[in-house]
C-alpha cells in the first residue's frame, strides 16, 4: 500500500469553506424546510461570506500581495486560490441570488409576504412612500460630494451606499456624490396595499428615486446602490498589545481605512460608474461582483423577523426540562449528589447555567467565582449575575476574551462596567486568544472548599445556546477542577502552566494529547480488532493532525469525522468516513471518542482540529467520565453519523453529494431531542439510565 | 476536632516562587491540594553569583505574590506559612529582602534554614519509608540535595543520629564555578568539585557502611524518568547502585537541553540534574553504599505536612529524634553521660513543678532539655571556663531541627549554668531580644538549680513544693542533707533563680 501522504490528500481551507457555504445554501433549496427558514439560511450564506471575504480572503491577498508564492497543503499558491475562490464564489452567488429570484421570492408571494418595486406600486401609495421619504428617512440621510478640496469620503465597511453622478448645474461639470443607506435604518419598507398581504419596498429604491431632493441644483445622471467590504483581519502586534483595552479600541477606530476586498454592485450599474469605483477603491476586475437583486442579503434576518409567523419558520422545541436540577434545590446539592451532569444546548436550556452562576452569586458560602468570557452581549444575565457577586463580595475573576471578531466595542462597554462593580477584569493574554469556556466556583461548605465547575463546548451566550447545539457539563470532580483551577491561574498570568493530567490545554500539551491519542489508537489496531476514532467538530484543517489521522487510517483505524464546515482531509481510504450536518441548529459541539482497546475514552473540547485552536489559543480538552453523560455521547455521535437527512458525506474526490435517498427518520438533531427526552430521569432524585456497556457493535 | 480550613504554604526557592494552597481530609495527616501555582524568578543565579537578591527579582517576587494573595483571598486562607529557602537564606541582603516583600505585600517570609528543612524532610522521608526494613533496622544515609546546598543525614534504624549541611547544591556548582563556562568543561568539573566540597563530611566513621542512601530533591526525582518502571501507588522508588551509574553515564552523554526536551522538565531542573549525579556518586563511593531509595516527596509537601501537625497541636514527633542528636554530640565530645542525664532529669522535673511560675510551653522545655544535656561539653575544651566553651560549641553545632536563632538561646542558658549571672554586657546576651533575655534567664536559673542539686551527690528528689506565701520552694530530697553543701553550692547558684522568680530555695531532707 502507497502510505505517502501528498498534496492529493488535502482540499484546499478556502475552497473547503465555500463548499461549506454551498451546503447552507443548500438548506434554502430544501423544500422539506418552512419558506422563511429557507430565506434564512439565505442570509446566513451572505453572512458568513461577508466574514469570510473580511478575514479569509483579506488574509490570502495579502500573501498574494506580499508575493508569497508558498503552496498550501492541496497544493496551490495564494495566486491559484485567490482564482478559485472567485470563481467558486461567483457561481455560488450567481446561485443564490437565481434561486432568491425564480424560487424564494415567489414562494414568499404565495404567502402574501412581498418584496416590490415601485413599479408594482399605485401611484397614491407612492405619494405616500415620498412622505414617508421625507419625514422619516431624508433628515438621517448625508450627501457628500467628491471634489478635489476635499478627502475622499470614508465608506463604511458592509453598507449599502448609494453612488450618484451629477451635473452641476452651475459649471456643468459631471461630479460623482455618496449617501450612504444608515444601517439604523429598516431595510424594509412597508407597503400598504389593497390586497391582502404584506408587501415592501427596500430602502435604497426608495431613496434612489428621490435622491434629487439631496442635490439640490444638480442634475441627477444616475443613482445606483454598491457595497463594499473591507480587509478587517486584525492582526495583533506584539509589542503594542501591553495595554490591550486601548489598543483594541484604536483598532477599532482605524478599522475604517482598511484595505477594500470586495465590491458589490448591481448588475445593471453603468460600465463607467464600476471603472471609476474601482479605480477609486483601487480594486481589480476580480473583486467585483455583479449582482443580480438586492445587496446585502444577510439584512433579510430583518425581512424574517417582521414576517415570522408559526406557518413559515420550524416548528418550536420546548427545552427539556431537567429535574434533577429543579429550581426549589440548590444546583451545588445536586452536581454533588449526581457528580457529573450534562447539559445538551439546544434541546436543553442554557438557564440552568444562568441560575448556577446566580445562586452563586447569592450564596453567602460561594468565596470565589472565575469565568472566561467569550462573545457575551453585555445585557447577558451572566454578566449581570457576575457583576453580582462582585457588588455581594464574592472574588469574581472575569477573563474577558476582546478579540472575539467584529463584537469588540460592545465588549468593552460592559467589561468596563463589571470592573466599576468589583470584579478582576482580565483582557486576554498578549497573542493568546481565550476561547476555553469554564466556569469555576469556590464555595466553603462547613469549614472545607468545595469547588464545582462548569465546562463546555459553547461560549456563554444565552442567545446563541439557543441556535448552536453545545455540550456543558457540570462537575465536582477534585482533579479536573484543581487542573482547571490551575488553567485558569495561567490566564490570570498567576503561575506557569503545570504538567495537567486529566486535561489538556492550548496552546500548552492540547496537540500533543490528540496526537498521542492517535497514536494510542494505531498502536492498539489489529486486523481483528480494527481501533476506532469518532471525532465531530467544526473545522479539521490541522495539517499535523490529518497526516496522523491518515497515518492511522493506513495502519487499519476506522475513522468517522463529523466536520460541520471546512475539512481538509480527503477521504482517500474506505476506512475514513466523513460527514457534515447541517441542520435548524448550527452544529458547534466537539465530542472526541478513542475506542481505546475497548475501554472508550470520550472528550469533549472547546477546540477544532486547526493550528489557530491548537497553537493560537487558550482551549480546554476534557475527559468525560461518567457513564451517562458517555452513553449519550455515544448515542449522538452515532444517530450523526447515520444521518442521510441533513448529513452530507464528503467523497474521494473531495465533494459533497446529495444523498440519493434522504431518510427523514434519521435526521439526527430530532433524534438527539429524543433521545434527551426519553433517558433524562423524570423524577427527582431518580437513578440516572445507566446504558448497557458500549460495545463496538453499538455504533 | 475542629476543622483548620484551607493553609498556604509559599515556597520562595532558587528558581521558582510557589505557592500551594491544601485543605486536611478527615482521616489521618492526609491532606488535598486545592491550587498549586508556580512563577519562574532566577534568586539563585543572583545569590549564587552576586551574592544578593537583585532589585528587579524582589519586585517580580513582590508582583508575583501580590497575585497569590488574590488566590489566597478566594479561598479564604488564614493559615499562611511562607518560607525561604537556599537563595534568600544564602543572600547577603536577605533581611532588605524580606521586609520589602513584607511592606508591599503584606506577606511575611520566614527564612527556612538547613537544620529545620533537614527536621521537616527527615519526618516526611520517615512517614514514607515506615514499612522499609532497611530504614527501620540499618544505617543509611539521607542526601537531600537543594539547589543551594545538600543536607546529609546519618540514619541508624530509623532515628536521625546527625545531619550536616554542606555547601553543594546542583545550581550552585554552575553558578560557583568560574564562567564562561562550555558544558564540556562544566562536566569535567562537577566529580572534583564534589570532592572537594564533601571531604570533611565523610571523616565521621558512621557514613562508612551505610547500607542504603536515601536521595531526596527535584533534580533526583528526574533520574526516574530515565527508568523504564511504571511507578503508581508508591511513595518511594528503590534503585540499585548498577542502575544508578548506568543512568549517570547515561545523562553525561546528555546536555541539559536534551533532558529537558526528553522528559519535559523546565531548563533549570535539566541544568540541575548531572551536577546531582555527581553529588550521589561521590557519597555511594565513600560510603560503600549499593542501594538507593528515592522518596517521592518534595519539600514543599513535607513542609505542608508538618504545618498541618502544628495546627492541629500534634507534639513535634521529631523532639525525640533531636534529642538523639544531641546525644550524639555530646558523645563527640565525650561528656559525661550519666551526670548529663540526672541534671536533665532533675531539670525537666523542675521545669515542669514551677510551670506556674514561667508559663513555658513544650517548645522551651526542649531548649532547657538540650541545654541540661549540653551544660558541660565545653569541658572538652578547658574545665577552666567551660561554660563559655560550651556556650561556643553549641552555637556552632548543626542539629536538626534547630535554627540558629534556637541554638543561640540553648547555647546561652548553658553558659550561664555557672558563674556570673546573664549581664547586658555580656555580648552573647546583650544582642538577644527581650524575650529572648527573660527566656535565657528563666532556663538558666532551672537550669543551674538542678546542676546543684546534682553536684550535691545524687540527691534524690521526692517532691517540690512551692510556698507561695512565704516565697519558698522546697525540694524535698531522701536522707540527710549535708548542711555545709547546700550552702556552698544553692547559695552561689540559686541567687539567678531567686532574682528571676523571686523565690527562694530550701532543702529539706526526708
Amino acid at each position: 500500500m502507497e502510505n505517502n501522504i501528498t498534496t492529493d490528500h488535502f482540499i484546499n481551507r478556502e475552497l473547503s469553506w465555500l463548499d461549506f457555504n454551498s451546503r447552507v445554501l443548500d438548506q434554502a433549496f430544501d423544500n422539506d424546510n418552512p419558506v422563511l427558514e429557507r430565506l434564512k439560511f439565505i442570509a446566513i450564506f451572505s453572512n458568513n461570506l461577508d466574514e469570510f471575504f473580511m478575514v479569509r480572503v483579506a488574509g490570502v491577498r495579502q500573501e498574494y500581495e506580499a508575493g508569497i508564492k508558498k503552496k498550501d497543503p492541496a497544493g496551490l499558491t495564494p495566486q491559484e486560490q485567490l482564482e478559485k475562490i472567485n470563481a467558486k464564489t461567483k457561481m455560488l452567488v450567481r446561485r443564490q441570488y437565481n434561486f432568491l429570484k425564480d424560487k424564494l421570492l415567489p414562494e414568499l408571494s404565495k404567502n402574501n409576504i412581498q418584496l416590490l418595486s415601485l413599479n408594482d406600486i399605485p401611484q397614491s401609495e407612492k405619494m405616500r412612500l415620498k412622505r414617508v421619504f421625507s419625514k422619516d428617512i431624508l433628515p438621517t440621510l448625508t450627501p457628500v460630494a467628491v471634489d478635489p478640496t476635499h478627502p475622499f469620503p470614508v465608506i463604511n465597511n458592509k453598507v449599502v451606499e448609494i453612488i450618484v453622478e451629477l451635473k452641476e448645474a452651475k459649471s456643468g461639470q459631471t461630479v460623482y456624490g455618496f449617501v450612504e443607506v444608515p444601517p439604523v435604518l429598516p431595510r424594509f419598507i412597508d407597503v400598504i396595499q389593497q390586497e391582502e398581504g404584506k408587501g415592501y419596498i427596500l430602502i435604497e429604491e426608495l431613496i434612489t428615486e428621490h435622491i434629487s431632493m439631496l442635490f439640490d441644483g444638480c442634475e441627477i445622471i444616475h443613482a445606483y446602490p454598491f457595497r463594499i467590504t473591507k480587509d478587517m483581519d486584525i492582526i495583533i502586534e506584539e509589542t503594542e498589545a501591553k495595554d490591550f483595552m486601548s489598543y483594541m479600541e484604536r483598532k477599532l477606530k482605524t478599522a475604517n481605512k482598511r484595505d477594500i476586498i470586495r465590491l458589490e454592485v448591481p448588475s445593471e450599474t453603468p460600465h463607467h460608474i464600476i471603472e471609476w469605483l474601482k479605480t477609486k477603491f483601487n480594486i481589480s476586475e476580480d473583486f467585483v461582483f455583479n449582482i443580480n437583486g438586492p445587496l446585502d442579503l444577510s439584512r433579510f434576518f430583518e425581512f424574517i423577523s417582521i414576517n415570522k409567523t408559526p406557518e413559515l419558520t420550524d416548528e418550536k422545541i420546548k427545552p427539556l426540562e431537567i429535574s434533577i436540577l429543579d429550581e426549589n434545590e440548590s444546583i451545588f446539592d445536586s452536581i454533588k449528589q449526581y457528580k457529573a451532569i450534562p447539559l445538551f444546548h439546544p434541546f436543553e436550556s442554557f438557564d440552568y447555567v444562568v441560575r448556577f452562576l446566580e445562586e452563586a452569586a447569592e450564596d453567602p458560602n460561594v468565596m470565589a467565582i472565575k469565568q472566561t468570557l467569550y462573545r457575551v452581549s453585555g445585557d447577558s444575565p451572566i454578566v449581570q449575575s457576575l457583576q453580582k457577586a462582585a457588588e455581594n463580595g464574592k472574588q469574581v475573576t472575569v477573563i474577558v476574551e476582546l478579540k472575539a471578531r467584529f463584537d469588540e466595542s460592545r465588549n468593552i462597554i460592559w467589561a468596563k462596567r463589571l470592573e466599576d462593580s468589583g470584579a478582576h477584569v482580565i483582557y486576554g493574554m498578549a497573542g493568546l486568544k481565550i476561547h476555553c469556556k469554564s466556569l469555576l466556583i469556590i464555595r466553603k461548605e462547613h469549614g472545607i472548599i468545595r469547588r464545582y465547575i462548569h465546562l463546555g463546548t459553547g461560549n456563554y451566550n444565552d442567545s446563541t445556546a439557543k441556535l448552536y447545539t453545545d455540550i456543558g457539563i457540570f462537575l465536582n470532580d477534585h482533579e479536573i477542577c484543581s487542573e482547571v483551577a490551575s488553567l485558569f491561574n495561567v490566564m490570570t498570568g498567576y503561575s506557569q502552566p503545570p504538567a495537567w493530567n486529566k486535561i489538556s490545554a492550548s496552546p500548552f500539551n492540547n496537540r500533543e494529547a490528540f496526537i498521542k491519542l492517535i497514536e494510542r489508537e494505531i498502536r492498539n489496531t489489529a486486523p481483528h480488532n480494527p481501533g476506532r476514532i469518532i471525532a465531530k467538530m467544526n473545522s479539521l484543517v490541522d495539517k499535523e493532525i490529518i497526516e496522523h489521522l491518515y497515518k492511522a487510517a493506513y495502519a487499519g483505524v476506522q475513522v468517522d469525522l463529523i466536520v460541520r464546515g471546512v475539512c481538509c482531509l480527503k477521504p482517500k481510504l474506505k476506512n475514513i468516513n466523513i460527514i457534515s450536518i447541517i441542520d435548524r441548529y448550527l452544529e458547534h459541539s466537539r465530542i472526541f471518542f478513542f475506542k481505546n482497546n475497548g475501554n472508550p475514552e470520550y472528550y469533549l473540547s472547546s477546540a477544532d482540529w486547526m493550528p489557530r485552536n491548537l497553537d493560537k489559543r487558550i482551549e480546554l480538552s476534557f475527559p468525560v467520565e461518567d457513564d451517562f453523560t458517555k452513553n449519550l455521547l455515544h448515542k449522538i455521535l452515532h444517530l450523526q453519523l447515520n444521518d442521510n437527512y441533513k448529513g452530507r458525506r464528503l467523497n474521494k474526490l473531495g465533494n459533497y453529494p446529495r444523498p440519493r435517498k434522504r431518510d427523514k427518520s434519521t435526521r439526527s438533531q430530532i433524534k438527539t431531542y429524543d433521545i434527551l427526552k426519553k433517558y433524562r430521569p423524570i423524577q427527582k432524585h431518580e437513578k440516572m439510565v445507566i446504558f448497557k456497556k458500549i460495545t463496538d457493535d453499538n455504533f | 476536632m475542629k476543622t483548620i480550613g484551607p493553609i498556604a504554604v509559599i515556597d520562595i526557592g532558587a528558581h521558582f516562587v510557589r505557592l500551594e494552597i491544601s485543605q486536611p481530609v478527615k482521616t489521618g495527616n492526609k491532606y488535598e491540594t486545592l491550587e498549586q501555582l508556580s512563577q519562574v524568578v532566577p534568586l539563585g543565579l543572583d545569590v549564587f553569583t552576586e551574592g544578593k537578591i537583585s532589585t528587579t527579582n524582589t519586585l517580580l517576587v513582590c508582583k508575583i505574590l501580590k497575585d497569590f494573595s488574590r488566590t489566597l483571598k478566594e479561598y479564604g486562607v488564614k493559615h499562611i506559612k511562607a518560607v525561604a529557602t537556599s537563595a534568600v537564606r544564602e543572600a547577603s541582603n536577605s533581611e532588605l529582602f524580606i521586609d520589602r516583600v513584607k511592606r508591599i505585600t503584606g506577606i511575611d517570609i520566614k527564612i527556612l534554614e538547613t537544620s529545620e528543612e533537614a527536621r521537616i524532610l527527615f519526618l516526611a522521608i520517615k512517614d514514607i519509608l515506615k514499612d522499609e526494613s532497611s530504614f527501620n533496622s540499618t544505617n543509611s544515609i539521607i542526601c537531600a540535595i537543594g539547589t543551594g546546598s545538600t543536607q546529609i543525614s546519618h540514619i541508624q534504624n530509623g532515628t536521625i543520629k546527625s545531619s550536616e549541611a554542606i555547601r553543594i547544591g546542583s545550581l550552585r556548582i554552575v553558578e560557583e564555578l568560574e564562567r564562561p563556562i562550555s558544558a564540556k568543561q562544566l562536566k569535567h568539573a562537577i566529580k572534583p568539585f564534589v570532592g572537594s566540597k564533601t571531604r570533611g563530611v565523610f571523616l565521621q566513621a558512621c557514613f562508612k557502611n551505610a547500607e542504603t542512601l536515601i536521595a531526596a530533591g527535584s533534580s533526583v526525582r528526574v533520574l526516574l524518568k530515565f527508568l523504564n518502571r511504571n511507578i503508581v501507588n508508591s511513595n518511594y522508588v528503590l534503585i540499585t547502585r548498577e542502575e544508578f551509574e548506568e543512568i549517570y553515564s547515561e545523562i553525561e552523554e546528555l546536555t541539559p537541553a536534551d533532558i529537558a526536551e526528553r522528559f519535559n522538565v523546565s531548563d533549570p531542573l535539566a541544568q540541575s540534574v548531572e551536577p546531582s549525579c555527581g553529588v550521589l556518586f561521590h557519597i555511594l563511593r565513600v560510603a560503600r553504599t549499593n542501594k538507593i531509595i528515592i522518596p517521592l516527596i518534595t519539600t514543599r509537601e513535607a513542609i505542608i505536612k508538618d504545618y498541618l501537625r502544628e495546627l492541629r497541636g500534634i507534639p513535634d514527633p521529631f523532639s525525640d529524634d533531636l534529642i538523639e542528636c544531641v546525644r550524639i554530640l555530646g558523645e563527640r565530645y565525650h561528656f559525661d553521660l550519666p551526670h548529663a542525664e540526672t541534671v536533665t532529669e532533675k531539670a525537666m522535673l523542675i521545669f515542669d513543678k514551677t510551670k506556674p511560675l514561667h508559663g513555658f510551653s513544650n517548645k522551651e522545655k526542649t531548649y532547657l532539655k538540650i541545654a541540661s544535656y549540653l551544660h558541660d561539653i565545653g569541658l572538652f575544651v578547658n574545665s577552666r571556663g567551660h561554660h563559655k566553651h560550651s556556650y561556643y560549641i553549641i552555637k556552632n553545632s548543626q542539629m536538626p531541627g534547630l535554627t540558629a536563632g534556637e541554638r543561640e538561646i540553648i547555647a546561652c542558658i548553658a553558659r550561664y549554668h555557672r558563674k556570673a549571672i546573664p549581664k547586658n554586657s555580656h555580648p552573647e546576651y546583650g544582642m538577644l531580644t527581650t524575650k529572648e533575655k527573660v527566656l535565657v534567664n528563666d532556663l538558666a536559673a532551672i537550669l543551674r538549680v538542678a546542676d546543684s542539686i546534682e553536684f550535691a551527690h545524687n540527691l534524690k528528689i521526692k517532691d517540690i513544693i512551692l510556698n507561695f506565701k512565704t516565697q519558698v520552694i522546697e525540694i524535698l530530697v531522701e536522707g540527710v542533707v549535708d548542711i555545709i553543701l547546700e550552702s556552698w553550692t544553692l547559695s552561689k547558684k540559686a541567687n539567678l533563680f531567686k532574682e528571676v522568680f523571686g523565690f527562694k530555695i530550701q532543702i529539706t531532707g526526708l
